[in-house]
């Protein structure tokens, strides 16, 4: 669960949406408050990643010359060529101008534009958090809804024990368990990575040795998050399950499984769409600790590795990128409860 | 708008989103390709690149680039020893000002052109005329006055002042000429252009960041094409991938690219019948540095050292009561050598083995030191200074990534709270940590240094001139501010001494004064642990030759460059079954999908 | 609501809030997995309180350390030895107390914050109250793992700043539960009442509004502190953590630095995992039961 997945707690955490006042009249006032507050958010975000990374202190260039005499000469003009000899009001001028405009500096490891570098690994992590997150949701919307509407039953009680034991469970741990099962003992998948070598480079070969590698970092992520959706699923279907339409969509005659698809589930769903909308943006950064744990080639692992550089200019790019990321979901969540929510509007 | 629809579309649209991104990713283009009629030796590394441009690159992973696609004149044998590279001989002359190369004939530029004098010259002159080179160089090249061609096989190069092991040892890889004056600014990254154009063994010609570096094989290297036809190094960030990678086949070498093996690594390797773990001495020490005198140049103190430290007595006993065996032992498994001076062992000809002033583990000795110099222990068991009374309670800094500096650590603490002396461990990050040793604001620290094979560059960071002028720790020259003018005196006089056996000499002397100073602890040598696939290479040269490493060699790749293919061919990435269970998941989702539209459309019907 | 002439009005609360209390409890006891929970946390923190008296500090030393290296399983060393010889199950025994002691310090942290901006925040209201919720917001939305990780790069590694990290990036959502109640507390009657008698802020806040919203926090209390738990024990494996201190956490990074994965040395890793496991789910079944218990509609489900 250390990989921000949904409040299992259900209740004690409502969703985002709803703490929108209900003050507001009008959709363009509704909007403006929440893109003005996004906005501030960001601008924070913005100005906090430069001077939080500055107070890490050390000189870069004890890094690229580990381990290797320098003279102070050399010293300079490395730190001329990075740029280190700057003042900082200038640093933080380029800072926010070159952010604002997509140049994001270079990385002191990689001494290669960091723009570039994100681009490289975005895929990789949309991969991994995007599939374990769409099979989490759509594992923890299944299995929520028959939790709930059989309230209690030995259904019930197995999926929401054995739910609650994997979220229980830390992700990194889990990860090395599944490794040393699966990929050590068994032997039936790579232990890490995202590709093997000596793969041979057509499409097909490609998408399936990555398919192969993507299994267990897949299974570990989903395995931690979804219990989270099934009890947001769950309660979400015992609030409806007393209401009077159920009972007028039985006495029409339908058949009971088809009251629950066609009439709770639809109207239970209403609150997990924010949860889902708060995922998306989760999925940038959602899976730093399953990159870890498998290698896997993605912005967790290079924020991981930036931090133990430390690779400055990287870390307060992918600060800024994944508070974005989240900052954004949550304005669209927020903006979509307005369509979605009537209570909003009515207000 | 009805929200439940609108609710179920936007769920429907964001696993869409979600897993197009997927098959971009899936769709990103491939890994090392490889063709099939390829010889190839594939090495693991994690270590990203800095620059090719071999005057600028400071990373392990672009000297063993530079190492291999370029050629210095003068190489590093396989036992450590100068021998002849693109020179085949060389002269130096009384004044030792003067050296005069005589250029190999016939070697030649990975694009055909021939190799001259001219190129060396040129190489040089970058040296000399070129700021940026110069500065970022400048130590070598502050020395040279003038770099020139007499003709197309004599090299003509002088010195402000002799220094004959900088000549020889110093890595001035020889770039070619008819490429290099193309570029606008050669120290700039333009000089990274791939494929490169040298006259070493291997020459880059791909590099797919995080993903591969390719090199391909010259085969018209002056001494012989190498084994192999192309060496690729693949990246892996962790180590236990690129072990599991060895075991599978997919990779052949792990090693120092992977910043080593550790003892679990190498058990689980051992195991494996095609793996070869070679388990020998590196040339890394891991050391204590001890806070006595933060110092300038014109003897301002600053830092906040303890004050006990200035006393050899306290050094001599925090020395004493480290059993660097048992630290050997449980730490690095056995895998490392007892440190005696700043030499490691591997360098056979310069280590000092302590004679009979080695310090052997001895608490007792240490107590015994410790209360004869006044040392009286406290009620709470810890020494106080004679006189002002102070407690002898030292900070004790160490990396917060290195788990092993954690053990020594606690080992350490252990020891020493038997003589009295209380440390408390704290893990710093490792910048954080060079900020405040070299600012003098710590009582002991961990460091360590990989050594080269010319001594000169670690002895030359303990001398008087490198003290820092200022006291803001921005000059990072000195160790640990040691500073011994009669240690400074047999440095400048083994830099010009020309005799290997005198140098060698001057070189233990060095050692054995610092070692009697104690200004820091060298705890241990750290062996190097690699291992490689002998299935599918052979007869690599060593460095030493006689049970020595095969990756992180210095001064040629020896160990690349001899490998040969042993003819095993190499698995499939994919094993059969992950096909067969392609196969059949898609054929149940084919069928569940066929299932659950029957059923919608039969409900549908119904409700009709 | 009668005031009765013959007590005092403040053992009358007392009354009030002990007879509250055994209700609580009495909901609280009708549910099994609550129980469980309950006994299970009890256990271990009995353990945890025991570790000196049930295993020897000296089993954590290096230099007396007598196993070898990750030994498996044995009659000396039940759950084997780690790289330098000593017990894994001394080890975990002794990591749960520092586990546990982060867990709680931080949560109550936390809650501490949290409860301070979000009472002051939902009565003062105003630019003050305003300004705290912006910043609460802002750290609500801030992915709370990344936040983490960059500030204990900056703060460096100990275990206060470990407590602390973990404390702010969870306060916020105690904020926001307490100023929405602090604001449905504020529109009753009887505080309009107390307003209207002359109460002071700070008596408002401490006498009417604290009482009220303190079950609301201490429910989301237990389901912090196992969150608060798993980010420990993720930083620490992360190797941001502080080395020189045994918690569980820290034991699973140096089995992974060590290469316990390789060494198929699972008596290395199962143990402190599954300890953390454990405490996890003990925390997350309390948690869910006192949820029930102050929120009816749930009461029961978990049969």
């Amino acid at each position: 669960m250390t990989e921000v997945p949904p409040p299992a707690g259900g209740a004690a955490a409502p969703p985002a949406g709803r703490r929108a006042r209900r003050t507001s009249s009008g959709f363009g006032r509704y909007l403006l408050k929440h893109v003005g507050g996004a906005a501030v958010s960001l601008l924070l975000v913005l100005f906090s990643s430069f001077f939080i990374f500055r107070l890490i202190g050390g000189d870069p260039i004890d890094q690229l010359t580990r381990e290797r005499p320098v003279s102070p000469e050399q010293r300079a003009a490395m730190r001329a060529e990075m740029g280190l000899d700057q003042p900082m009001v200038k640093q933080f001028w380029d800072y926010i101008t070159g952010t604002l405009t997509m140049d994001l500096g270079d990385s002191f490891q990689y001494r290669r534009p960091i723009f570039d570098l994100i681009v490289e690994r975005l895929p990789a992590t949309l991969l991994l958090s995007g599939t374990g997150m769409v099979l989490a949701v759509v594992l923890g919307l299944w299995i929520g809804t028959r939790s709930g509407w059989r309230q209690g039953s030995r259904y019930d009680r197995a999926h929401v024990g054995t739910g609650l034991l994997l979220y229980s469970a830390p992700t990194f741990w889990l990860g090395m368990i599944v490794i040393l099962v699966f990929a050590r003992y068994m032997g039936l998948f790579p232990v890490n990575g995202m590709r093997s070598p000596s793969t041979p480079p057509d499409f097909w070969s490609q998408a399936l040795d990555i398919g192969h590698h993507l299994v267990l970092p897949v299974l570990t992520y989903t395995a931690v998050v979804y219990a989270g959706y099934l009890m947001i699923m769950r309660s979400s279907i015992l609030d409806e399950i007393g209401s009077d339409y159920l009972t007028t969509a039985r006495a029409k005659g339908l058949r009971d499984d088809e009251v629950r698809d066609r009439h709770a589930v639809p109207n239970a769903l209403l609150p997990t769409v924010t949860l889902v909308f708060l995922a998306i943006g989760g999925v940038v950064n959602g899976s730093i600790v399953t990159e870890a744990v498998f290698s896997w080639p993605g912005l967790g692992s290079l924020f991981v590795q930036a931090i133990f550089y430390p690779d400055r200019p990287v870390l307060q790019a992918l600060f800024v990128l994944f508070s974005a990321s989240t900052i954004l979901a949550v304005l669209a969540a927020e903006i979509l409860y307005w369509f979605i929510d009537p209570r909003i509007r009515k207000s | 708008m009805n929200p439940h629809a609108l609710t179920r579309r936007l769920l429907a649209a964001a696993a869409a989103l979600l897993m197009s991104a997927g098959a971009l990713a899936v769709a990103a283009p491939g890994a090392a390709a490889q063709e099939e009629d390829k010889d190839t030796l594939l090495i693991a590394t994690n270590q990203e690149v800095d620059t090719f441009n071999p005057f600028k690159r400071r990373f392990v992973i672009t000297y063993e680039t530079s190492m291999m696609t370029y050629e210095t004149l003068v190489r590093i044998g396989a036992d450590y020893e100068p021998e002849p590279g693109l020179a085949t001989e060389w002269e130096e002359s009384e004044d030792g000002l003067t050296w005069t190369f005589t250029i190999r004939d016939g070697a030649t530029w990975s694009d055909g052109e021939p190799l001259t004098a001219e190129d060396v010259a040129y190489t040089y002159g970058l040296l000399i005329e070129n700021q940026a080179i110069h500065d970022w160089n400048i130590d070598f090249a502050g020395n040279l006055v003038s770099a020139e061609a007499t003709d197309e096989t004599t090299f003509v190069l002088t010195l402000a002042e002799p220094s004959p092991w900088d000549v020889l040892t110093r890595e001035v890889y020889i770039v070619p000429e008819h490429v290099w004056s193309t570029y606008a600014d050669p120290s700039a990254d333009d000089a990274n252009q791939l494929p490169l154009v040298g006259s070493g063994p291997f020459q880059v010609t791909e590099y797919e960041t995080d993903e591969f570096i390719r090199l391909e094989a010259n085969e018209s290297y002056w001494e012989g094409a190498p084994g192999f036809d192309e060496v690729v190094y693949d990246y892996y960030t962790e180590t236990d991938a690129a072990v599991a990678a060895l075991e599978a086949g997919e990779v052949d070498i792990v090693g120092n690219g992977m910043g080593g093996l550790n003892p679990a690594q190498t058990e689980a390797l051992a195991s494996q019948d095609h793996v070869t773990v070679n388990d020998v001495e590196g040339r890394r020490y891991v050391s204590l540095t001890l806070n006595y005198n933060s110092v300038t140049q014109d003897g301002t103190e600053f830092g906040d050292g303890h004050p006990a430290l200035k006393d050899p007595v306290v050094r001599q006993a925090l020395h004493m009561a480290l059993d660097k065996q048992a630290l050997v032992d449980t730490v690095l498994d056995g895998s490392g050598t007892p440190a005696v001076g700043i030499i490691p062992a591997i360098f056979e000809q310069y280590h000092w083995d302590g004679g009979d002033q080695l310090v052997e583990f001895d608490i007792d000795g240490a107590n015994a030191l410790l209360d004869e110099a006044g040392y009286v222990r406290g009620d709470d068991g810890v020494r106080t200074m004679p006189g002002t009374g102070e407690r002898l309670s030292f900070r004790f800094y160490q990396h917060a990534d290195n788990t092993a500096y954690a053990t020594i650590a606690q080992f350490a603490t252990e020891w020493w709270a038997e003589i009295g002396i209380e440390v408390v461990p704290e893990a710093i990050e490792q910048s954080a940590l060079n900020d405040l040793a070299y600012l003098g604001e710590f009582d002991i620290a961990f460091s360590g240094w990989g050594v080269g094979p010319n001594p000169t560059e670690q002895l030359g960071m303990h001398t008087c001139a490198v003290l820092p002028t200022l006291t803001d720790g921005t000059e990072r020259s000195s160790e640990n501010n040691y500073c011994n003018p009669e240690f400074d005196a047999l440095h400048e006089q083994q830099k010009v001494e020309s005799d290997p056996d005198a140098r060698a000499e001057l070189v233990k002397q060095q050692q054995a004064l610092m070692y009697a100073d104690t200004p820091v602890i060298y705890l241990y040598y750290q062996n190097v642990m690699e291992a490689y696939n002998h299935d599918r290479i052979t007869g690599m040269t060593t460095q030493p030759s006689e049970g020595g490493m095969v990756t992180g060699q210095q001064g040629f790749t020896w160990s690349y460059y001899t490998a040969q293919p042993a003819g095993a061919t190499e698995e499939s990435g994919v094993p059969v079954w992950v096909w067969i269970a392609v196969g059949a998941a898609v054929v149940v989702v084919v069928a569940g999908g066929i299932w659950f539209a029957m059923r919608r459309k039969s409900t549908a019907d119904e409700r009709e | 609501m009668t005031a009765s002439t013959t007590t005092s009005p403040r053992a009358l609360a007392w009354a009030r809030r002990r007879q509250s209390f055994a209700r609580s409890w009495a909901a609280y006891r009708a549910q099994r997995t609550g129980m469980v929970g309950l006994v299970l946390l009890g256990a271990i923190v009995v353990l945890a309180l025991a570790a000196p008296v049930l295993i020897d500090e000296s089993a954590l030393s290096v230099t007396q350390a007598t196993g070898g290296r990750m030994e498996p399983p044995s009659a000396d060393f039940p759950l084997g030895t780690d790289e330098v010889g000593r017990s894994v199950l001394a080890l975990t025994l002794w990591g749960s107390r520092l586990s546990l002691l982060i867990g709680l310090t931080a949560t109550v942290v936390a809650i501490l914050i949290g409860t301070a901006v979000g009472v002051t925040s939902g009565h003062i209201g105003g630019a003050y109250g305003w300004f705290a919720l912006r910043i609460s917001d802002w750290f609500m939305v801030l992915p709370s793992l990344v936040v983490a990780i960059a500030l204990l790069a900056v703060l460096g590694r100990s275990m206060g700043t470990t407590i602390l990290v973990i404390a702010l990036v969870s306060w916020s959502g105690t904020t926001r539960l307490v100023r929405a109640q602090t604001l449905t507390v504020q529109a009753r009657p009887y505080l309009e009442r107390a307003r209207a008698l002359g109460a002071g802020h700070w008596h408002q806040m401490t006498k009417h509004i604290l009482p009220n919203v303190l079950p609301l926090v201490l429910a989301s209390a237990t389901l912090l502190v196992p969150s608060a738990i798993l980010m420990e024990s993720s930083l620490a494996w992360l190797g941001l953590g502080d080395p020189n201190v045994v918690s569980w956490g820290s034991i699973l990074n140096r089995a992974s630095d060590n290469g316990a994965v390789s060494a198929h040395a699972w008596w290395y890793l199962l143990p402190p995992g599954l300890a953390i496991l454990l405490v996890v789910l003990a925390f997350m079944m309390c948690g869910r039961a006192l949820e029930a218990v102050f929120n009816p509609r749930l009461r029961g489900e978990q049969g």
